[in-house]
């Protein structure tokens, strides 16, 4: 599995992900800033809805994400999100 | 083309009737379908495959494995081989009815070929068996309190029974299910989406239904699939 990416690629890929898994409008998503906030926020971005996520950014990025990597502030903000994805896929 | 409608029938499996659906009528496509809440999330795309390939000229054969569906046996009282097994049954019995099918399995069903005899294999978006159940632990993360840990999710569902997005599952269908690789075949095609980076033969335009709290359904993609399937199994009879 080969998947390489640039920071505006990590980009794209977050933003199409939070769209097909929560089911969000893709323009909407697209409209996202780093201080948008997500969980607590957006009522499709309950708990359950995070597993979907996180396993989807696994695949997407070719990425593993650890137990004691997600925290509750992982998923406030889409800034938050993005750097947690940057710093992952492109270590 | 009228199709026909589904209809239902009864198979055999240790000693207790299960079911199936089938469609159509020509050579059969053995249909294994998603595992668990992927399949009730991935139920409107089957069913447009099923009738997309019954208007095509084949018979599509989509069974519920033993414990799950119309079932009348607990998911507790069944083991990963009753699923395998149920499986390679159906090709036999098949091939006995008719000719030996061609099999069509979407995600985790890729996992029950093993014991299969089938004219082709196809596969859409298959998973390892870890990945699946790594999702699962973390479904099951979200509604416990204090957030468990992964390892002890998996330790303890190794163990006993356990629920997982509302699915009571056995330590005899967890635990082989965690280590389950994809089975090793002569001829295999893989269809994924376009968004997913792994090798296939084929992408497609299409979001993971799979992956979405709520059911959807993708007319497209089913119609792209079903036509896959259908040229796949052309191929193998030529």
């Amino acid at each position: 599995m080969a998947a390489t990416f640039d920071a505006d690629g990590v980009d794209a890929t977050l933003r199409s992900v939070l769209s097909d898994v929560l089911g969000l409008d893709r323009a909407r998503v697209n409209g996202f800033g780093a201080d948008t906030e997500l969980f607590g926020s957006l009522p499709e971005f309950d708990s359950m809805a995070v597993a979907g996520v996180l396993t989807e950014l696994e695949e997407r990025l070719a990425i593993f994400i650890e137990d004691d990597e997600v925290d509750g502030e992982l998923f406030e903000s889409y800034g938050n999100l993005l750097t947690f994805a940057k710093a992952k896929a492109l270590a | 083309m009228n199709a026909g409608e589904i209809a239902y029938r009864n198979y055999r499996w240790r000693g207790a009737d299960e079911w199936l659906a089938e469609i159509g009528s020509g050579p059969p496509v053995l249909i294994v379908a998603p595992l668990f809440e992927e399949l009730n999330r991935c139920r409107a795309l089957i069913a447009g495959v099923m009738r997309g390939l019954a208007g095509a000229g084949f018979k599509a054969v989509l069974p519920d494995l033993p414990g799950t569906g119309e079932s009348l046996r607990e998911l507790g009282d069944v083991a990963w081989e009753d699923w395998t097994g149920a499986i390679g049954m159906l090709t036999f019995d098949l091939t006995a009815r008719s000719q030996m099918p061609y099999l069509a399995s979407f995600r985790g069903g890729c996992l029950l070929e093993e014991q299969a005899q089938a004219a082709g294999r196809w596969r859409f978006a298959p998973a390892a068996g870890a990945a699946l159940t790594r999702d699962l632990i973390r479904a099951r993360q979200a509604v416990l309190p204090g957030r468990p840990r992964a390892e002890e999710l998996e330790a303890a569902a190794r163990a006993q029974a356990s629920e997982f997005a509302g699915y009571l599952i056995p330590p005899a269908i967890f635990a082989p299910l965690r280590d389950a690789q994809l089975p090793e075949a002569d001829v295999v095609r893989t269809v994924r989406l376009d968004s997913d980076p792994a090798a296939a033969d084929l992408k497609l335009a299409g979001k993971p239904l799979w992956r979405q709290s709520e059911p959807g359904n993708d007319p497209a993609l089913a119609a792209a699939l079903a036509f896959d399937i259908a040229a796949g199994v052309r191929a193998c009879a030529a």
